[in-house]
C-alpha cells in the first residue's frame, strides 16, 4: 500500500472463504477499504469477485473469515455471526438495476428512506436532491419500465445512495449498457461517488472501467487475489503474466531472467522457438535470477520502423495493419512470436512490410509466469 | 484458519446462542415451517397407503391381518385385471384423441390464417375448465343408443332404426376424455408454435422444402418435447380421471381402476385395504409417466424454442382454410356447444325420456337443486354449491400463499432444502386425486377433521397446489432475484420485502393461479367422493349423488349450475389474467 | 318458547293450543310411551340426530324431520340430518368410524345382517329399551329376518320385484308372475342384470333363493343369455326403464316406481310391477345406535319413532317400502305400490349371518358368468 497515513481500512475483509459445495468460489481473501474511497474487484466471470460482493453484502453467509465495517462486524464465521442483509446499511446497484417495475422512479428511491421511517417531508426533499444529482429530475414520476437502460442505472444508483449507507456495493452495474452510455456512465458514476464520499466496491470484468474509475483495483482470478493496486501501479507494474494480459493488452514472451544487472534492472532471454534474444528489462516483484519469467511489453511501448536502430535486433514482417485513425494496430511476426504493436499513424506501415522493433528497457517487465 | 476444517451450512452462520437470530430468522422460520407442512401433507397420506395395500381385510369387514393378498388379488380377479387393461386402452386413446385434436388445433390457431382464429381460441380451450363428469353426463344424454338426443334426432329426421351413435361404451370414455383434455395439449404446444424462431423453418425452405413438407419435418418435431409433454399429461389425468368411467364405463360392464378404487373405497364392496392396493397399482403408473416427463422431457423443451418475441411464420392455407374454419368449429361445437346445449334442453324436463317434450317443460329441476331456501330442495345439491364455494375460495387462497412460499424457496433460496421441495411439488401430480384422497381419508380419520370441510380443503390442497406453484414459479423466473436483493440492501425485511416488492410483482401470476385453482376445486370430484361426509358435499358430488339417487334432469340441473358458475370464472380469468397466464 | 318451558308441561300446552289448527297429525301425551317420555328431555338436550341409510329421499327425510320434530316436541332448532348413501357406502362409513372411533353419525339403517351381527358382537351399539318393538317380533321372526334385540330392531324392510315399461316395443301385454317371465329369450336385449358384486341385497336375495330351493343357476344362465345390461344402483336402472333402454328390470323397488309417478305422474300408466310365485325375499333393514355417538339419546328416540305408527306412515307413504308393524294400514297414496303381503309367499333367511361367508362364492360364481 502506497499511503503511509496508516488509518485501519473502514471496509476489511479477512480470510475470507465462501464454498459453492466442494467448489471453493472464495479462497482464502483479505483486502481494505479506506473510507470514501472506491475499490474495483476485477476478474473474468467465475474469479469469485461477484461472491466477494454477496457476501460483504450479506445475501448470502460465508464459510470461513471476517466482515466488518467501521467498528460494527457484518459477519464472522468463528465467532458465527452474521447481521441480515438489511440491517447492513449499504446501498448497492445491481447488474440488471432491479429497479422495481410496479412503482415510479420516486417510488423507488423513497423505499429506502420509508424502510428507515424518514419524515416524509424529509424523503421528498431528499428523493429530489438525489434524483438532480443523478440527472432524473425530469423522470421522477415515470413507472421504472417507461425508462431506458442508462436512465434506470441511474435510478438505481439514486436509490442506493439515498439513505447515505456506509458502503455502495456495484455488480457490474454498466455491463448492460451499450459502448458509448457505458463511457459515458464511467464518468459520471465516478462523479457522483466522489460528490458523496461514499466507501464503494466495485465488480466488473472490464478493465478500462476498472482504471477509469478506482482509487484501487483487485484483480482477481479462481477465488484468490493476483495483485493489489492503484490504476497505474496495476497496469504498469502487473506481478505476474495472468494481471498483465488481465489489464490491457500486453506482448508475454516465454524466457528467463539470465542475469541481475542493477536495482531492479536485469537482462530477459526470450526463449521462443530458435529465437535466442536477450534484452534489457525491468524486475518485476518476486523475480529473481535465473529464475523463468514472462516479458511483459504493452504494444504502445513498441517501436517499429523501418530502419534499425542497433541491438537487440528483433526484425519482422508486418502481417496486418489496421488503422485506427490515432494509431495502427499492427500485427509483426517475429519467428513463431506474433507481437502487437501500436504504431504512429505517420509510419503508414504496410502488410508484407520487414520492420524492425525496439523495446524501451524502462517498459519491458519480467513478471513471475 | 484453516478453512478445510470447516463444513459448508446452508445459511453461512451456524447455529449459536449469542446469535440466536442468526437461526430464527424470520426466513428461515417461515421456510422450515412451510417445509415441514409440505413435506407431510404430501407424505403422510402416501406412507399410509403403502403400509394399508399390506393389510388384508376378513370376511365381515372388521379384522385385518398383514399379507400380499391384495397384491395378488389384483392378479387373480375377476374384475380388477380387465379394470386395468382398461385404464390403460382409456389413457392411451383419450391421450392420442387430445394429443391430435390439440395439436391440430394449436398448429392451425398459431401458425395458418385460418379466419378468426384468435376469437376462437378462447372457445378452444374452453372443456379444460369445465368438468369432464358433466361432459360424460352431457354427451350420454346426446349419445346414448335410447335416449342419445343425437339418436333421437337421427331417428326422427332420418329414419334410422335403432341408434346412430354409442358413447355408452370404452369408446365413449375415450371420445369425452379426449376431448375434454385436448386444450391441456393445446397449450403445451400453443407457446412453442407461437415463440418459435422462425428462421428455422425459413431455413428449412430456402432447401426447397415445401410449407407443408416444412411443418412436418421441421416445425412438429421442434415442438416435440411440448407434445409428449402434453400427451404424458394427457395419458396421467385421464388414468386418474373417475366421473368420466363412472358414468359412461361402469354401468355397461367397462370398469377402471379409478371406478373399481371408488368402489373399494367407499362405495358398495367396500375394502379399503384392497383399494389402497390398486392405488399404489394406478399411483405407480402415473408417478412413472410424470417422472419420465420432468425429468427428460420438460427440460428439452427449453432448448428448441428461444424466448424472443418473434413473429411466427404464417402459413397461407388458401381455400384450404375454410376447412382449417370449419374443423375448428366443429371442435367448439362437439366439446362445448352441444354438450351445453343438451344439458339445459334435458333440465327442462321432468322426466327425460330421450325426446323433447314442450308441454313437459318445468324449471322445477332448478328450484330443486339451487333454491336453498325452499324445503322441497335437494340438500346434497344446495349444500354442495354453498361448500364447493367455500373449498374453492379458501382452498385457493391457503394454496397460493403456500405456492409463494415454496416458489420463493425452491428458486430463491439455494441448497439441499429447496431441491427436495422442489421434488415434494411434484409427487402430487404424479398422484391421481382419487389415489391420494384414499392416503388422507385413512390418515386423518381419528383426528377432528374428519367429516369437517376442512379434510375436503387438506386433501384440495396437497393435491393441487403444486399448479399454483407452477404459475408463481414461471412468473417468479421470470423475474430477477435482484429485484429482493435490492429492497433487502434497501434497508427491508425478509417479510416487508414479500410485501412491498415479490408480492406486487408476482401479483399477475398469484391471481392466474388463484382463479386456476378456484376452478379445479369449484368442479372438483374425485377427491370430494372420497372424502365428503353429510353436510360437506360439494356441487360434484351433489351432482353424483343426483345421477345415483335421482335421475337425469335433475342431475342435468345441477350440472348446469356448475358449468354456469365456471364459464363465468373463465370470463373473469380471460379479462383479468390474459392469455399468457393460461399456460400451464 | 321451547327453551323456557319445561319439556312434559311443553306436551300439554302444545297438544291442547295447537289442536286448534293442526289437528290430524298430531300427537297427544297419551300416545307416547313411557320409554320415548324418558327419552325427550335427553333427545332435546343432545339437540341433533344425524340417521345415515340408502332409503330415505330428500322429500322423505325432510317430512321425517318434521313428523319427529313435531311428535316430541323437539322445537324448530333440532337438526335432524338424513345421509343418504348406497347400501355398501352406508356401511362402509359407518364401519370406518367405529374403527376411528369418531362418530358423525348416531342411527343407521340399512339392509345388512351380517354386519350388524359382527359389530353387535364387538359391542358397537347402545342398548335399545324399545316400547314399539313388541308389535313387530311377529312379523319379524315370521318373514325370516334378522334381529338382535336390545342393539339391533327391523323397522322396515323393502323386496326387489320385477319392473317394466309397457310403453316400450313389444311390451304392451308383457306381466310378470314367476321368474320364467323375466327371463323368456325374446326379451333379448332388453333386460338388466343387477350387478351382485357391488350389492350385499342382490347377493342375499340370491342366497334366500338358493335356500328356498331355487335353481338360481339356471335362472342367472338364462338372464344372461338376455344379453342383460348390469348395473347395480336402482334408480339408474329405472331410469333406463323410463326411457326404454332396458324394458325390464328382474329386481328393482316398487319404491322407485312410486317415486317417478311423483315426479311425472303420467309415468303411472307405464310403469308395472309385478311379483315372483316363486317368493319374495324380504329385505329387512337393520337399525342400531352407535355407542359413542354424539346423540345416543336422539338416535334412539328416533329409532322408537320408525318402529311407531307415524313414523311408519311418514315412510311408507314416501317411500313405498314396508313395515312389520302388526295390523298396519299402510297410507292410501303408497298402497297401490305394495304387495298384500300376506297373499305371497315370503322368503327370509334360516342365518343371515352365516350367509355373509357365502358371499364371495355366489359372487365369484355370478362374475364368472357376467362379467
Amino acid at each position: 500500500m502506497e499511503n503511509q497515513k496508516a488509518t485501519a481500512p473502514y471496509l476489511e475483509v479477512s480470510g475470507l472463504v465462501k464454498l459453492f459445495g466442494n467448489d471453493r468460489a472464495v479462497d482464502n481473501i483479505s483486502f481494505g477499504v479506506e473510507r470514501g474511497k472506491f475499490l474495483t474487484l476485477l476478474g473474468p466471470s467465475g474469479c469469485g469477485k461477484t461472491t466477494t460482493l454477496m457476501s460483504i453484502a450479506g445475501l448470502h453467509g460465508i464459510d470461513g473469515g471476517e466482515i466488518r465495517v467501521g467498528e460494527s462486524t457484518y459477519t464472522s464465521f468463528s465467532r458465527k455471526l452474521f447481521l441480515p442483509p438489511e440491517k447492513r446499511d449499504i446501498g448497492m446497484v445491481f447488474q440488471s438495476y432491479a429497479i422495481w417495475p410496479h412503482m415510479t422512479v420516486t417510488q423507488n428511491v423513497a423505499y429506502p428512506l420509508e424502510i428507515r421511517k424518514v419524515d416524509p417531508a424529509e424523503i421528498e426533499s431528499r428523493v429530489a436532491d438525489v434524483l438532480r444529482l443523478v440527472g432524473l429530475s425530469d423522470m421522477a414520476s415515470k413507472l421504472a419500465t417507461q425508462l431506458s437502460g442508462g436512465q434506470q442505472q441511474r435510478a438505481a444508483l439514486a436509490r442506493a445512495i439515498v439513505s447515505n449507507p456506509r458502503l455502495l456495493l456495484f455488480d457490474e452495474p454498466l455491463s448492460n449498457l451499450d459502448l458509448k452510455l457505458r463511457e459515458q456512465m464511467r464518468v459520471e458514476l465516478k462523479r457522483i461517488q466522489n460528490e458523496v464520499g461514499i466507501t464503494s466496491v466495485y465488480v466488473t470484468h472490464d478493465q478500462a472501467e476498472a482504471l477509469v474509475m478506482s482509487d484501487e483495483i483487485i484483480v482477481m482470478s479462481k477465488g484468490r487475489i493476483e495483485q493489489t493496486g492503484g490504476p497505474h501501479e496495476i497496469y504498469a507494474r502487473p506481478v505476474n503474466r495472468y494481471v498483465s494480459n488481465f489489464i490491457g493488452v500486453a506482448n508475454l514472451l516465454e524466457g528467463r531472467v539470465i542475469r541481475v544487472t542493477g536495482p531492479g534492472r536485469g537482462e530477459f532471454e526470450v526463449n521462443h522457438g530458435n529465437e535466442r534474444v536477450q534484452l534489457p528489462c525491468c524486475l518485476g516483484e518476486g523475480v529473481s535470477e535465473g529464475a523463468s519469467a514472462v516479458l511483459s511489453v504493452r504494444p504502445e511501448n513498441v517501436d517499429a520502423s523501418r530502419e534499425e536502430r542497433g541491438a537487440p535486433r528483433l526484425e519482422g514482417e508486418v502481417l496486418e495493419a489496421i488503422f485506427l485513425g490515432n494509431c495502427v494496430d499492427c500485427r509483426v511476426r517475429w519467428g513463431e512470436f506474433e507481437w502487437k504493436v501500436l504504431a504512429h499513424p505517420r509510419d503508414r506501415l504496410r502488410p508484407g512490410e520487414r520492420v524492425f522493433l525496439h523495446l524501451d528497457p524502462n517498459h519491458s517487465l519480467a513478471v513471475q509466469p | 484458519m484453516p478453512p478445510e476444517a470447516t463444513v459448508g451450512t446452508l445459511a453461512g452462520a451456524p447455529p449459536s446462542a449469542s446469535r440466536w437470530r442468526s437461526l430464527f430468522t424470520q426466513e428461515s422460520v417461515a421456510t422450515l415451517v412451510v417445509s415441514l407442512i409440505v413435506a407431510a401433507a404430501v407424505l403422510l397420506p402416501l406412507a399410509t397407503l403403502v403400509v394399508s395395500s399390506f393389510r388384508v381385510l376378513d370376511d365381515l369387514g372388521f379384522d385385518t391381518t398383514w399379507g400380499l393378498d391384495n397384491y395378488r388379488l389384483m392378479v387373480t380377479d375377476h374384475v380388477i385385471p380387465g379394470a386395468f387393461v382398461n385404464t390403460l386402452i382409456v389413457s392411451s386413446g383419450s391421450m392420442l384423441l387430445a394429443t391430435f385434436l390439440g395439436v391440430s388445433l394449436a398448429w392451425i390457431n398459431a401458425r395458418t390464417n385460418c379466419p378468426w382464429r384468435e376469437k376462437l381460441e378462447p372457445y378452444n380451450l374452453i372443456p379444460f375448465f369445465l368438468s369432464p363428469f358433466v361432459g360424460a353426463i352431457a354427451w350420454h344424454n346426446l349419445a346414448s343408443p335410447k335416449t342419445g338426443l343425437l339418436n333421437s334426432f337421427a331417428r326422427n329426421l332420418f329414419g334410422i332404426e335403432g341408434h346412430l351413435l354409442n358413447v355408452d361404451n370404452i369408446y365413449g370414455i375415450i371420445w369425452v376424455t379426449g376431448i375434454f383434455f385436448a386444450p391441456l395439449v393445446y397449450l403445451f404446444v400453443v407457446g412453442s408454435l407461437r415463440r418459435m424462431d422462425p428462421s428455422l423453418e425459413d431455413s428449412a425452405r430456402t432447401t426447397g422444402a415445401g410449407l407443408l413438407r416444412t411443418t412436418l419435418t421441421v416445425t412438429l418435431p421442434l415442438v416435440a418435447p411440448g407434445i409428449l409433454s402434453g400427451a404424458i399429461i394427457v395419458f396421467v389425468t385421464s388414468a386418474g380421471e373417475f366421473g368420466v368411467p363412472f358414468k359412461l364405463g361402469t354401468p355397461y360392464g367397462v370398469e377402471t381402476l379409478t371406478t373399481q378404487i371408488f368402489t373399494k373405497a367407499v362405495g358398495d364392496d367396500a375394502n379399503y385395504y384392497l383399494g389402497a392396493s390398486m392405488s399404489m397399482a394406478l399411483g405407480a403408473i402415473t408417478a412413472f409417466f410424470i417422472f419420465i416427463q420432468q425429468r427428460y422431457i420438460a427440460p428439452r423443451s427449453f432448448t428448441t424454442v428461444t424466448g424472443k418475441g418473434f413473429r411466427p411464420n404464417v402459413l397461407d392455407l388458401g381455400r384450404w382454410k375454410w376447412l382449417a374454419l370449419g374443423y375448428n368449429l366443429t371442435f367448439i361445437l362437439i366439446a362445448v356447444v352441444l354438450p351445453i346445449l343438451c344439458l339445459v334442453v334435458v333440465s327442462l324436463h321432468p322426466v327425460w325420456s330421450g325426446e323433447i317434450i314442450p308441454s313437459d317443460l318445468t324449471f322445477r329441476n332448478y328450484t330443486k337443486t339451487l333454491a336453498f331456501w325452499r324445503t322441497d330442495s335437494i340438500q346434497a345439491a344446495t349444500n354442495g354449491i354453498y361448500n364447493s364455494f367455500i373449498l374453492a375460495f379458501a382452498g385457493a387462497s391457503i394454496a397460493m400463499v403456500l405456492s409463494l412460499v415454496v416458489s420463493y424457496m425452491i428458486h430463491r433460496t439455494k441448497g439441499f432444502g429447496s431441491r427436495i421441495l422442489d421434488l415434494l411439488c411434484v409427487i402430487p401430480i404424479g398422484f391421481p386425486g382419487i389415489v391420494l384422497a384414499m392416503g388422507v381419508l385413512v390418515t386423518y380419520i381419528q383426528t377432528p377433521i374428519y367429516a369437517t370441510l376442512w379434510i375436503l380443503l387438506l386433501g384440495y390442497i396437497t393435491r393441487f397446489f403444486p399448479y399454483g406453484q407452477r404459475n408463481i414459479s414461471s412468473v417468479m423466473l421470470a423475474i430477477s432475484e435482484e429485484l429482493d436483493q435490492s429492497s433487502r440492501m434497501a434497508g427491508a425485511s425478509w417479510v416487508t420485502t414479500l410485501r412491498r416488492i415479490t408480492i406486487p410483482l408476482l401479483k399477475p401470476g398469484i391471481f392466474a393461479g388463484w382463479l386456476l385453482l378456484f376452478i379445479i376445486f369449484l368442479r372438483e370430484l374425485s377427491i370430494s367422493i372420497i372424502l365428503y361426509t353429510s353436510g360437506t358435499e360439494t356441487i360434484s358430488v351433489g351432482v353424483y349423488y343426483l345421477s345415483n339417487f335421482e335421475n337425469e334432469p335433475l342431475t342435468a340441473a345441477l350440472s348446469m349450475a356448475q358449468t354456469a358458475v365456471l364459464l363465468a370464472c373463465i370470463v373473469i380469468f380471460r379479462r383479468a389474467a390474459g392469455r399468457e397466464a393460461l399456460s400451464a | 318458547m321451547r327453551n323456557r318451558i319445561e319439556p312434559f308441561a311443553l306436551k300439554v300446552s302444545a297438544a291442547s293450543a295447537v289442536a286448534l289448527f293442526a289437528v290430524a297429525t298430531f300427537a297427544t301425551a297419551a300416545d307416547l310411551t313411557p320409554q320415548e317420555k324418558k327419552l325427550i328431555p335427553l333427545a332435546k338436550k343432545e339437540g341433533a340426530v344425524t340417521i345415515i341409510n340408502p332409503l330415505f329421499s330428500d322429500r322423505t327425510g325432510t317430512r321425517m324431520a318434521a313428523a319427529f320434530k313435531k311428535r316430541y316436541g323437539l322445537g324448530d332448532d333440532f337438526q335432524f340430518n338424513n345421509l343418504r348413501k348406497g347400501t355398501g357406502a352406508t356401511v362402509a362409513q359407518v364401519r370406518q368410524e367405529m374403527k376411528a372411533g369418531k362418530f358423525t353419525v348416531d342411527v343407521h339403517l340399512v339392509s345388512d345382517p351380517g354386519f350388524f351381527a359382527a359389530a353387535a358382537k364387538r359391542g358397537a351399539y347402545e342398548k335399545l329399551d324399545s316400547g314399539y318393538w313388541k308389535n313387530h317380533t311377529e312379523l319379524v321372526k315370521s318373514a325370516g329376518q334378522y334381529s338382535n334385540y336390545p342393539y339391533v330392531v327391523v323397522p322396515l324392510a323393502y323386496t326387489f320385484q320385477p319392473v317394466w315399461n309397457t310403453s316400450c316395443p313389444g311390451m304392451e301385454n308383457f306381466k310378470v308372475t314367476s321368474y320364467n317371465d323375466v327371463l323368456a329369450s325374446s326379451l333379448k336385449g332388453k333386460t338388466i342384470a343387477s350387478d351382485l358384486t357391488k350389492s350385499g341385497t342382490y347377493t342375499n336375495t340370491t342366497i334366500s333363493l338358493k335356500e328356498a330351493g331355487i335353481d338360481m343357476k339356471g335362472i342367472f344362465t338364462k338372464l344372461k343369455a338376455t344379453d342383460p345390461l348390469i348395473e347395480f344402483r336402482t334408480e339408474p336402472k329405472m331410469q333406463m326403464l323410463i326411457n326404454c333402454e332396458r324394458s325390464v328390470d328382474m329386481w328393482n323397488l316398487s319404491g322407485r316406481v312410486y317415486q317417478n309417478v311423483l315426479k311425472k305422474p303420467a309415468l303411472a300408466k307405464i310403469l308395472k310391477v309385478g311379483y315372483y310365485k316363486e317368493g319374495q325375499v324380504m329385505l329387512g333393514n337393520q337399525a342400531a345406535v352407535l355407542k359413542g355417538a354424539q346423540h345416543p339419546n336422539a338416535g334412539k328416540l328416533l329409532i322408537e319413532f320408525l318402529l311407531s305408527k307415524e313414523g311408519a306412515d311418514v315412510f311408507v307413504e314416501g317411500e313405498a317400502i314396508y313395515t312389520f308393524m302388526k295390523g298396519y294400514q299402510a297410507p292410501a297414496a303408497a298402497a297401490p305400490y305394495l304387495l298384500d303381503l300376506s297373499q305371497h309367499k315370503l322368503l327370509g333367511m334360516k342365518d343371515w349371518v352365516a350367509a355373509r361367508k357365502q358371499f364371495k362364492p355366489v359372487r365369484s360364481d355370478w362374475t364368472k358368468m357376467f362379467k
